[in-house]
């Protein structure tokens, strides 16, 4: 039996607010539809039409909007394994430099192939709320990597149209071909995914980001990126690892929290006191009007998701209807 | 009769788990007890019993399992879990104190 577009359109309302992860979705509005089904048919015993029964069922169930916030609130709150685990990679960024670990690149290498392989975990085991933390920072070095191939294809071509300058070698430029494509499709899938589910995932994840900013801009500022660095971080490094400790105490506060404004504020709240803890390590490198800009800017980039999340979600109601209510109204199982 | 829904927001999680302790039930079928043992006092906002469910699985108190029904469909039966029962046991006592220590008061004629 065909699934009337009012109630496709009335159970995608509940899942589009769920933001849980697909599979859970699935079996939610699966036995909400059941429940309908079940109300719609006795409606139409007792001498309804199908359409007037399915509206009336529907109306009986209550507003969407609340149901699937009822629900998100009982599934959205993690456990405290979940909380500490959404904390570990702060806490482990935290403790290189607590402990001065972090120029020793063996401890470097072992804690980034750490993030990457719990991170893959993480994707291959129903991306749970925790590991969006580790893939934020999995993300990074690959990030960073895209970035410079970006700029050495792009000086590759200034000589080329030039005419002069050094010599590319062609090995290096066929591996950047290589990896461009694979490195963006990651990104690109890896946050569209993540946003697809829910946005405030996304800012989770991105949460280190503004932290690595600001102390980029701090040793940007101090004019020594690429010469005196390991000075200037051996000497702020108690406040790194401070700021870092701050992101996983936020981690694990937002996982532990029902309210999505609450989980909301308190990404901006762990924000706001790496700025304030960046302003206190250094007091002259942020004046005022710095300080007010980079407000704005940690604002704007951490709740950037949620409009993009919109753009996402945009015409996809179709595809997944079809996949799944369809074969739940002919009797079949979801896998 | 109308009542506060407060009062029955409250039971909510015994009423459940009272009526799943007799037997496994979906969630329809759970509404329609509901409203049959009451004779139609508690008329639940369909929707709202899902969360009250699934808060209920989460703390482990009950167990949701896809069944097919004679029928050839398929529903979700809630179990009760030995937690489950031990909670309900605990939440009976105290509402037979509750509703007694009420009625003392409220009802102070009655036997």
């Amino acid at each position: 039996m065909a699934i009337e577009p009012e109630l496709k359109g009335y159970l995608e309302g509940i899942r589009y607010r769920l933001r849980l992860n697909p599979a859970a979705e699935k079996e939610i509005v699966r036995e909400l539809y059941t429940h309908i089904e079940d109300r719609a048919q006795e409606l139409k015993e007792a001498g309804l039409s199908q359409a007037e029964a399915t509206k009336s069922a529907t109306e009986r169930f209550g507003r969407p909007e609340a149901i699937a916030t009822e629900i998100y609130q009982v599934h959205s709150k993690g456990n405290w394994r979940a909380a500490l685990l959404a904390a570990m990679p702060h806490l482990l960024i935290a403790l290189l430099f607590a402990l001065y670990l972090w120029h020793n690149s063996s401890w470097v290498v072992a804690v980034l192939i750490s993030m990457l392989a719990i991170s893959a975990y993480g994707w291959r085991h129903g991306r749970p709320s925790w590991f969006h933390t580790w893939l934020g920072y999995a993300l990074v070095p690959i990030f960073i990597a895209t970035l410079l191939s970006l700029y050495a294809l792009g000086r590759a071509l200034f000589y080329l149209l030039a005419g002069s300058g050094p010599e590319t070698n062609l090995w290096i430029l066929l591996a950047i071909f290589a990896y461009l494509p694979l490195s963006l499709w990651l990104l690109v899938s890896s946050i569209t995914g993540v946003i697809r589910r829910d946005w405030l995932y996304g800012s989770l994840m991105a949460l280190p980001l503004p932290a690595v900013a600001c102390w980029l801009f701090a040793l940007y500022r101090d004019g020594s990126l690429f010469e005196s660095s390991e000075q200037y971080l051996q000497d702020q490094a108690p406040w790194v690892a401070l700021s870092f400790f701050a992101l996983a105490i936020g981690a694990a506060t937002f996982i532990r929290l029902k309210q999505r404004l609450f989980k909301g504020g308190m990404l901006l709240t762990a924000e706001f006191l790496i700025l304030i803890i960046v302003a206190c390590a250094d007091p002259s490198l942020l004046s005022s009007p710095v300080l007010v800009v980079a407000g704005l800017l940690l604002v704007t980039f951490l709740f950037s998701p949620a409009l993009l999340e919109h753009k996402i979600k945009h015409g996809e109601r179709d595809v997944w209807i079809d996949a799944g209510l369809g074969r739940w109204s002919e009797g079949g199982q979801v896998g | 009769m109308r009542y506060d829904r407060e009062l029955l927001k409250g039971s909510t999680d015994s009423l459940l788990l009272s009526l799943i302790n007799r037997q496994p039930m979906y969630g329809y079928q759970i509404i329609k007890e509901l409203e049959r043992r009451s004779k139609g006092y508690f008329t639940f906002r369909e929707g709202t019993l899902y969360p009250a469910l699934h808060r209920l699985e989460k703390k482990g108190l009950v167990i949701g399992k896809w069944e097919r029904l004679a029928s050839g469909q398929e529903r979700r039966y809630y179990n009760i879990t030995e937690k489950g029962k031990h909670a309900l046991k605990e939440k009976v006592t105290e509402w037979r104190g509750f509703s007694k220590a009420v009625n003392s008061i409220m009802l102070p004629e009655s036997p």
